[in-house]
């Protein structure tokens, strides 16, 4: 059969098509990014014909989603490739049906221009809840924001007008309160008290576990996240994972990756928020972002001030019977942030 | 079973001349991503559905990317009546 799991006997072939269709990362990089999942189900197939030949990718980010006690499994899809012409005709739309086979709930992000064209054809609807947030806290990024909404002949003032702005936005510190945020570099197997907790108090929220969570960010070559947990009196009650990054503007991005709190506790939702865009502000970050699906998550961001930006689609097929609809589901940047390097 | 055979056949000659805006003269003198101008990627999705809707099955993983000429597509569907 020419399509095949991706698994530790793959060929080389396999990895000279996504170096080559993909990006040059080589073998070593694609068995790090899909091999460390800790699955039963495959997490890739690829379309080799009888000479060998590889016409086809398509890479899987497992994960599961939680609703009403009981867990559904879902797969992000990603690095979905082929061949360019008439020899990868249909190998795409062969790979993704394997995909879909081999999961609960196939999903994707946002998607390249084909892949927005093709999946409405095969029935695929989309969900506009997850939206990107930003919080402007410096006054070199808010003075170039306000220079593209300006006429040429009043661009000059631009970086005055950053500078007043500045008074105003950015972020503040947190008030004195009972909470903590406290470093660590792993996530503790301990932390799946917690994690257990809190998917309850949830609607529907997307797995993590701390065995997920460390694959997806501590186990993340030179990624550069953030670890920490969110404590009260000294006991944990969520996490907060961020990360500061340059953006192609040669802006430095704060990044809150993903917080985990009690929904019930607004106050400490608000707190941890805001000491994540403090210590952002700290570590160099010229703005913040943030992804929220929620009404309760963009409630707390507009109430740190974050302004809405971009609706982030997620595309959706079929779901398992009894799964939430995906409008619901309560997720950040965490759950794809892997699947894009 | 020729009535059946010439049934799925005229069916797929009607449903790939509405993909590709062919004429069923043109489609059943031979069809072929090589030889239909707009065959692509997108197009075969087109034709995948479109031939999937009409005879009530739905094709495996690895049918998919064979069904490039109406002998191929008459012995998949075929197989799956």
């Amino acid at each position: 059969m020419p399509i095949r799991p991706l698994d530790l006997h793959t060929s080389d072939a396999v990895f000279d098509f996504l170096d080559a269709i993909v990006s040059r990362r080589g073998r070593t990089h694609w068995e790090w990014k899909y091999g460390g999942q800790h699955q039963k189900a495959p997490c890739g197939f690829y379309w080799e014909e009888s000479d060998g030949r590889v016409l086809g990718f398509i890479g899987l980010m497992h994960t599961d989603l939680h609703a009403a006690g009981k867990r559904h499994p879902a797969a992000w899809f990603v690095d979905w490739h082929v061949v360019p012409g008439e020899r990868g005709i249909g190998v795409g739309l062969g790979l993704l049906r394997k995909a879909e086979a081999a999961t609960g709930a196939l999903l994707t992000l946002q998607g390249s221009a084909d892949t927005q064209s093709i999946l409405p054809r095969l029935g695929w609807k989309r969900s506009f809840s997850p939206e990107t947030w930003t919080l402007p806290v410096t006054a070199r990024f808010l003075s170039a924001g306000i220079a593209e909404r300006m006429p040429t002949w009043l661009r000059p003032f631009a970086p005055a007008a950053g500078v007043a702005a500045r008074y105003f936005r950015g972020a503040q510190p947190s008030p004195r309160a009972d909470f903590a945020l406290v470093d660590i570099q792993r996530f503790p197997l301990s932390y799946d008290a917690v994690w257990e907790a809190r998917a309850a108090e949830f609607a529907s929220i997307m797995r993590r576990d701390p065995t997920y969570l460390n694959y997806l960010c501590a186990d993340y070559p030179d990624g550069g996240y953030h670890l920490q947990l969110l404590q009260r009196r000294g006991q944990t009650l969520g996490h907060l994972i961020s990360r500061v990054d340059g953006d192609r503007r040669g802006f430095r991005r704060g990044r809150i990756v993903d917080l985990l709190w009690p929904p019930a506790d607004r106050a400490l939702g608000a707190w941890a928020l805001r000491s994540a865009c403090w210590q952002l502000q700290l570590a160099g970050a010229d703005y913040i972002d943030l992804v929220a699906s929620t009404p309760l998550s963009g409630e707390l961001a507009r109430d740190a001030r974050f302004r809405r930006r971009t609706p982030v689609p997620i595309w959706y097929h079929r779901l398992v019977a009894g799964s939430p609809s995906p409008d619901t589901w309560h997720i950040t940047f965490l759950d794809c942030d892997r699947a894009y390097r | 079973m020729n009535d059946d055979r010439q049934g799925i056949r005229r069916g797929i000659v009607e449903v790939v001349g509405a993909v590709f805006g062919l004429v069923p003269e043109s489609v059943e003198s031979g069809v072929s991503p090589a030889s239909v101008e707009n065959w692509n990627s997108e197009k075969h999705v087109e034709l995948v559905v479109a031939l999937e809707e009409r005879f009530g099955c739905m094709f495996d993983a690895e049918e998919v990317p064979e069904l490039t000429s109406l002998e191929q597509m008459e012995a998949i569907i075929r197989r799956h009546a």
